[in-house]
């Protein structure tokens, strides 16, 4: 079998989560299958210009043939006025407006979608449902469609020109049940053939040398929390929520941030931010914690929820977000907290009680042993994928506006 | 005891007591959980969020008054004054226009206004009379490959092309009869407990509600749907919306199966307690039969030796019914 895979960006050096997905999803279709794998891609690295700063051409990465096109246009200097102007009622935008965005928002990118036409792959992967390069390729492709959506409850979802590109998709693959809910809740698809992948998760890596001597915080106990620290991500907030606690709750325990910083953590001598850190310090510093707390409500799937159970740790979710939280409810590895009241409580209830910290860590490490471990999990896409196959391509009408708005189809059409 | 007879149920519950009673006796100081609660949902998406409407009103609310004043700075030397100079002359015009406009603008937000007042009174009225999804309700020894009506509903749909629906599929036992039988069949049940393992091993299930699902179908792209213990429990109203998405979710050239519990057989002890707990009642397979004749199918009824259940196929574009 052989599949392409057309994502944004593609290489070690991205660090985003549903490219890092499709990497990973292609690099172990190729090492433990034995499959063959191509991946259509831009030369940009930084998602926010989509500049083109590596090399077009085709090189191989771990076994993935990859193939890089330069884009004729990153994201426009008119995208950040267009995206407010339609942030405020996505739904309503006119279809022309929508795919004015798409295209603002970049990467544009002719040369590839050409190349990805002549592919012969068995099946095609579009990871994921935002670009332009997805929006238009879907519709260009002959082979079977699968579209990773990697959706959000974002404004752009909402946007008409993605209810027609999620129509000629012939499967989707999610990461969650949560992200199938919103998107059979926006757009008319539950028809359409699916799966609940989610993501692989890898081993414990750690060196063994605790975590809170790593972060200079002696033998403290402490509290991780790992992933981008961001506003957005709600490290902010709970960073806040921590300092109160500590206030009503004066004693050791800490709280170290693991991952890169974009937002200002105010200086508090039980919060430790500790930045990037390598793979064998991020897992001694989950490892050696007395549980995992994701802030997040905007999550597609939140690996970093699911390592924790793998360092056999229980999690705090948000409960606003419903990835973690439906992780938490599948496997009873952890709690939810929806204010500052049930976290203040959540907290001294799991650290004051160590067998239930331990039963947490247990499910959520058995709940990730028998659905994400990655030959469990690279079985199952491999399945559906043949399924994909097997099943064929369904065409999208003439009539789609999406076929319409290429302007080259317009030209093959009698 | 155990770590394993931690009961996690238990457990949450305890923690909103706990929470409850640190309320009530004033553990918390309640300016400061506002502040810390407004940080909570800063980032929270809308789904997640009560109360939209009435942030979006107070956005109304602050843009309502039109400022008549045009501001005058200017980068010429000259320019702030002549701009000045303009404001005056036209301020009596600009005042006059905005003055109604800003009338026109607050008398639209009242109105708004009042009907968030009207929504929030029928939101609290609806949530007393509200139902969740209807239950699945399962027969004693009608359901399974060995069930008298799965041969039946399997030869229904066996030659027919695109997407078949089960609900409620269970474990799902007859998607994987159908697979078998080259139909490209899936599945949906509201029990998520039943269908995970069966779906973990990479049968296309769902944990969905029957009704939400088939609002979310693209229209005449099912090809046929088997419904099993889905309808026994509907309230009117719900079976009114299940046959309106029938109508239109399903293909001009489709077959619809439904296997539902008797009514006779409510007379009995053989139905479960679920059924009496839910508002609806199974209705009469001859009434099935009629209400899908009405949307273009011609229907065919059987009913269980021991009368607890019946099956009732209707096909619609389709010509003859399936040979038995």
């Amino acid at each position: 079998m052989k599949v392409a895979y057309v994502t944004p960006r593609y290489g070690p050096q991205v660090m985003g989560g549903a490219e890092g997905a499709a990497r990973s999803l292609a690099e172990h279709l190729v090492a433990d299958l034995g499959h063959e794998a191509e991946i259509f891609t831009t030369c940009a690295i930084d998602h926010l210009s989509w500049d083109d700063v590596l090399s077009p051409g085709t090189e191989t990465l771990n076994g993935v043939v990859v193939r890089r096109f330069k884009s004729s246009k990153g994201r426009g200097k008119d995208f950040f006025e267009l995206d407010a102007a339609l942030r405020a009622s996505p739904s309503s935008v006119s279809y022309d407006e929508a795919l004015a965005w798409v295209t603002a928002n970049g990467p544009v990118t002719p040369e590839l979608l050409d190349a990805l036409e002549a592919s012969d792959a068995d099946v095609v992967s579009f990871y994921p449902y935002l670009f332009y390069m997805t929006v238009h390729g879907l519709s260009r492709v002959q082979q079977p469609a699968v579209l990773h959506p990697a959706a959000h409850d974002e404004p752009a979802l909402y946007l008409k020109v993605y209810a027609d590109a999620f129509a000629t998709a012939d499967a989707f693959c999610y990461h969650t049940r949560a992200e199938r809910r919103l998107v059979e809740s926006v757009m008319d698809v539950a028809q359409t053939p699916q799966i609940v992948l989610g993501l692989g998760t890898g081993h414990p890596a750690g060196s063994g040398r605790p975590g809170a001597e790593l972060a200079g915080l002696g033998s403290r106990p402490y509290v991780v929390s790992v992933g981008r620290v961001d506003e957005q991500k709600g490290s902010v907030m709970l960073a806040r929520f921590f300092a109160e606690y500590k206030l009503r709750h004066p004693g050791p325990l800490a709280l170290i941030f693991v991952g890169p910083v974009s937002a200002t953590i105010q200086a508090h001598e039980d919060i430790v931010v500790t930045g990037i850190v390598d793979e064998a310090d991020k897992w001694d510093l989950i490892s050696g914690a007395e549980l995992s707390i994701s802030p997040s409500a905007m999550e597609s799937f939140s690996l970093v929820v699911l390592e924790a159970w793998v360092a056999g740790i229980p999690v705090m979710v948000n409960a606003t977000c419903g990835p973690t939280v439906e992780h938490c409810e599948r496997s009873g590895g952890g709690l939810a907290f929806d204010s500052y009241a049930t976290f203040e409580v959540i907290l001294d209830r799991l650290i004051g009680d160590e067998r239930l910290r331990a039963m947490l860590g247990k499910r959520g490490s058995d709940y990730v042993a028998s659905t994400f471990d990655w030959p469990v999990l690279i079985r199952r896409y491999e399945r559906f994928l043949c399924e994909v196959i097997e099943r064929g391509r369904s065409m999208p009408s003439p009539a789609s506006r999406l076929v319409q708005a290429d302007p080259r189809r317009l030209l093959l059409e009698p | 005891m155990s770590d394993a007879t931690i009961d996690l149920d238990q457990v949450r519950a305890e923690i909103a007591v706990e929470v409850r009673r640190r309320r009530l006796e004033g553990d918390f100081d309640a300016a400061k959980e506002r502040e810390l609660e407004r940080l909570f949902h800063q980032y929270a998406p809308v789904q997640g969020r009560t109360g939209a409407l009435g942030e979006a009103l107070r956005g109304v609310d602050a843009a309502a008054y039109i400022n008549p004043l045009v501001p005058v700075e200017s980068n010429q030397p000259a320019g702030a004054v002549i701009k000045k100079s303009m404001r005056k002359a036209g301020l009596w015009y600009a005042e006059w226009l905005t003055g109604q406009m800003t009338r026109s603008v607050s008398s639209i937000a009242r109105a708004l206004h009042l009907i968030d007042d009207e929504l929030t009174e029928l939101r609290a009225r609806m949530d007393l009379v509200a139902v969740s999804g209807a239950p699945v309700i399962e027969l004693e020894g009608r359901s399974g490959p060995e069930s008298w009506w799965t041969t039946a509903a399997t030869a229904a749909v066996a030659s027919i092309e695109g997407r078949v629906l089960v609900a409620a599929c269970g474990d799902g036992w007859l998607v994987q009869g159908l697979l078998a039988s080259q139909v490209d069949a899936y599945g949906i049940d509201s029990r998520a407990g039943k269908i995970m393992e069966a779906e973990t091993a990479g049968l296309d299930l769902r944990d969905e509600d029957l009704l939400e699902h088939l609002a979310s179908v693209a229209d005449d792209r099912l090809s046929g749907i088997i419904l099993t213990g889905s309808t026994e429990a509907l309230l009117p109203a719900q079976r009114r919306t299940l046959l309106d998405l029938l109508a239109v979710k399903l293909a001009p050239r489709s077959v619809v199966v439904l296997h539902s519990a008797h009514p006779d057989a409510m007379a009995g002890d053989a139905l479960p307690a679920e059924l009496d707990l839910a508002g609806g009642r199974p209705l009469r397979p001859m009434s099935w039969a009629r209400l899908l004749e009405a949307l273009g199918y011609s229907a065919m009824v059987e009913v269980a030796g021991d009368g607890r259940d019946a099956l009732i196929i209707a096909v619609r574009g389709t010509g003859d019914f399936p040979a038995r």
